[in-house]
C-alpha cells in the first residue's frame, strides 16, 4: 500500500484549478462590468461563446416539426461524403500512396468544408452589423434617473413661462412657441442622444375647474421608465405612468381649439 | 402670395391643438406623434411630423408635400437638425 506523506500540502489537480479561476475571473469581470456600466462591451465576447449554443436552443423548435424538408438536404450531404470518400480513395490509390484512408477522414474534412462555408456567412453578417452599428455609442452613461429629473424640470420651467406670460398678456399661450422658450427645453431626447420629442401643451379651460388638478404640460414618454412628467396649472410637475396619458389628453379642450 | 406665406396653409401649433382630433396624434406604439413646428404642410421635403421612440429604430415620417417616408434614427434627427438650424 502506498505510504502517503502527511509533510507534503496536497494539490489540487490542474483542471480543477483551471476551472476555480475561471469561474473567479469570470465574476470578477461581470461584476465590475455591471458596476461601471461596461457589461456591453462583454457582450461581444459572451455572444461569440454562448451564441452558437443560444442560436441552437432558438432555432431547433420550430426546425424539428418539419423534419421532412431536411430529408432532402440530408440525403444530398449523405450522397456527396460518400462521393468524396470515393474520390479521395480512389485518387490515393492512383498516386500509390499508402497513407490509410479512414471515413471518419472524410466526414471530419466535408465538415470543416461546411463549417468554414457557415463561419463566412456568419463573417458577412458579422461585418454587416458592425457598419450599421458603427456611428452608435458603445454604452449608455448616464446616471439612472437623469431622464426623469431632467423631464421634471424642463416641465416645471415650462410652467413658470406659461405663468408669466398669463400674467403679462391676461391670457394663456396657443403654442409653446410663444414663450420664447429655448428649444432645448421644449423637445427632450427621451434615450441618449436619439431623437428629441416635444412636450405637449394642453391649453388651459378658462374658467378652470375648481378642486381639479389641470395638466397642462405632458413630456415625451419615458421609454426606460415607462412614465410621462405632467406639469399641471398649479405649478407642480411630477411623473405619471405612460398608460395615464390617454386620461390626460381626453379632457375637455379649451372652446378657443374648436 | 406665394404658397410658404399663405396663412391658410399654417400647420397646428402643436400637438393636440388646432381641428385634428386628438385622437389622431396617438402613435398606436405608445406616446404621441412629434411635430415640427413652423412647417408649412403643402409642399416642401421638410420633415412635419415623426414617430416617437415607441416606433424604434427606423420611423415613419410625414412630409410637408404629404408623402410619407421611413427613415433611420441617425438620418431623419440629422435632417431635423438641419431643420432647426433655419
Amino acid at each position: 500500500m502506498e505510504e502517503v506523506n502527511q509533510d507534503e500540502p496536497v494539490k489540487m489537480p490542474r483542471r480543477k484549478s483551471w476551472i476555480i479561476r475561471l469561474a473567479v475571473w469570470g465574476f470578477v469581470v461581470v461584476f465590475f462590468g455591471t458596476a461601471s456600466g461596461l457589461i456591453t462591451m462583454l457582450e461581444a465576447p459572451l455572444r461569440l461563446v454562448f451564441g452558437w449554443a443560444v442560436h441552437a436552443w432558438v432555432s431547433m423548435p420550430p426546425l424539428l416539426p418539419r423534419w421532412k424538408e431536411l430529408l432532402l438536404p440530408l440525403a444530398a450531404l449523405g450522397l456527396a461524403l460518400f462521393l468524396i470518400d470515393r474520390f479521395i480513395r480512389w485518387t490515393l490509390a492512383a498516386k500509390g500512396s499508402a497513407a490509410p484512408w479512414r471515413g471518419w477522414h472524410t466526414v471530419s474534412a466535408t465538415f470543416l468544408l461546411l463549417l468554414g462555408a457557415a463561419a463566412a456567412i456568419a463573417m458577412s453578417g458579422i461585418v454587416h452589423q458592425v457598419v450599421w452599428l458603427g456611428g452608435e455609442r458603445w454604452w449608455d452613461g448616464r446616471v439612472p434617473g437623469f431622464q426623469q429629473s431632467t423631464a421634471v424640470s424642463n416641465a416645471r420651467q415650462i410652467l413658470i413661462a406659461l405663468e408669466a406670460y398669463e400674467e403679462k398678456n391676461g391670457r394663456y399661450p396657443e403654442s409653446l412657441a410663444e414663450l420664447d422658450l429655448p428649444d432645448k427645453l421644449l423637445r427632450l431626447p427621451v434615450v441618449d442622444r436619439g431623437l428629441p420629442e416635444p412636450f405637449v401643451y394642453l391649453k388651459p379651460v378658462e374658467p378652470q375647474p375648481a378642486g381639479e388638478e389641470v395638466a397642462v404640460i405632458v413630456s415625451p414618454v419615458l421609454p426606460d421608465l415607462d412614465r410621462v412628467a405632467v406639469g399641471y396649472l398649479s405649478g407642480t410637475a411630477t411623473t405619471v405612468p405612460a398608460n395615464q396619458l390617454p386620461n390626460l389628453l381626453t379632457r375637455p379642450l379649451s372652446p378657443d381649439h374648436d | 402670395m406665394g404658397l410658404r406665406e399663405d396663412p391658410r396653409r399654417q400647420g397646428p401649433p402643436g400637438a393636440l391643438s388646432g381641428d385634428i382630433e386628438p385622437e389622431l396624434w396617438r402613435f398606436p406604439g405608445g406616446g404621441l406623434y412629434c411635430l415640427m413646428p413652423g412647417v408649412q404642410p403643402g409642399g416642401g421635403r421638410e420633415v412635419l411630423v415623426y414617430e416617437p421612440s415607441a416606433a424604434g429604430g427606423r420611423r415613419f415620417v410625414l412630409l410637408a408635400d404629404g408623402t410619407i417616408e421611413d427613415r433611420a434614427e441617425g438620418t431623419l434627427k440629422r435632417q431635423l437638425d438641419e431643420q432647426w438650424k433655419k
